[in-house]
């Protein structure tokens, strides 16, 4: 019963863990969205900003490779 | 659709409860029965003053004794595609392991099916932590993938006493002898981490793979294990070495509850 209970607790932690990063994300991705619509407004700019975006996306490595490196995994 | 949602979750949870551990308490192999219990004394609360629960609780640990397992040898299984490269990579003493750890835009990866991993690090254990029917190989070598979305696939490959390895001795001698250093002066040396890797035969590894988790604290669940069937050796002077660093760096096999290993062969 009581191992029960602990995994409900990690599970909600987890889910809460989950929405704190997705909030991050959806708060990246406006930005990203914002970002686009002044590139649209700059025809000049157009480009350079979408091959930035795709370079940072391409550097963009997930957290556990980080992790990985510091620690034996 | 459906799986790849449960799967982006499954790694986001990974994702979260390995990054809480990032500062967690120490621990050591002699403690294994009981990382579980470990507390981390600047969490006050349930679960997190747990941070290495799983390692107690989780039902997907790994390593397993593959002689107590189901074998499904039916399935036609994925080919492995070894894309490693030559790198110049960083020699990293974690103060559990021997480890290398590739450099920071290396392009190096393992390809399963049409998916590819990214190749991170490289360590050793000794003895081996996989098991066949309570008998351990005198080392282990894993390769740590992490795929874009945060995955991770474990290759792991066995280790023989018999011929001496070169690639490994330039690790050794390039290896600080301090727990939590890195080698700034081995900038330079080259490493293929397929030398590290038995000879191909048949174009294509064979291999068993299952479900499981990382060995060392917080033993994560949600990794994916490739371990192949054929081993690489170094020499017996090398095995010493090797053990001046860390001996007896292995967890012990894990219960299986119920899952079947794939095997291609």
């Amino acid at each position: 019963m009581l191992l029960k209970i602990f995994l409900a607790i990690a599970m909600s932690l987890s889910v809460s863990c989950f929405a704190e990063s997705g909030s991050n994300n959806s708060k990246s991705s406006a930005d990203s969205s914002q970002q686009t619509q002044t590139s649209q407004s700059s025809s000049s700019n157009t480009k350079k900003n979408s091959q930035s975006a795709k370079e940072s996306d391409k550097d963009q490595k997930p957290p556990m490779v980080d992790y990985c490196k510091k620690h034996t995994c | 659709m459906n799986k790849k949602v449960l799967r982006n979750l499954a790694s986001a949870i990974f994702a979260c409860y390995t990054a809480a551990a990032v500062s967690a308490p120490h621990w050591t192999h002699e403690e294994q029965a009981t990382w579980g219990a470990i507390q981390d004394p600047a969490q006050t609360v349930v679960p997190l003053n747990y941070p290495y629960a799983e390692c107690s609780i989780g039902s997907h640990q790994s390593p397993v004794d593959l002689a107590d397992a189901r074998i499904d040898n039916t399935r036609k299984l994925n080919n492995l595609e070894v894309w490693y490269d030559v790198d110049t990579p960083v020699f990293f003493n974690t103060g559990h392991a021997v480890q290398v750890n590739t450099s920071t835009h290396y392009k190096g990866e393992l390809k399963i099916g049409e998916e590819s991993y990214p190749l991170v690090q490289f360590h050793f254990h000794e003895p081996s932590e996989h098991a066949v029917g309570g008998v351990k190989f005198p080392a282990e070598l894993h390769f740590v993938h992490v795929s874009p979305d945060g995955r991770l696939i474990v290759l792991g490959v066995a280790v023989t006493v018999g011929e001496e390895n070169a690639t490994l001795q330039t690790i050794l001698n390039n290896m600080p002898a301090t727990g939590g250093d890195q080698n700034a002066n081995a900038t330079g040396i080259q490493i293929d981490p397929t030398t590290l890797l038995p000879p191909l035969g048949h174009n294509s590894f064979d291999y068993v793979s299952f479900a499981g988790s990382l060995t060392t604290p917080p033993c994560s669940e949600g990794v994916q294990w490739y371990l192949l069937l054929d081993s690489i050796s170094i020499s017996a002077a090398q095995l010493s070495q090797l053990k001046g660093f860390y001996t007896d760096n292995a967890r012990s096999p894990q219960n299986l509850n119920g899952r079947v290993i794939s095997s291609t062969k």
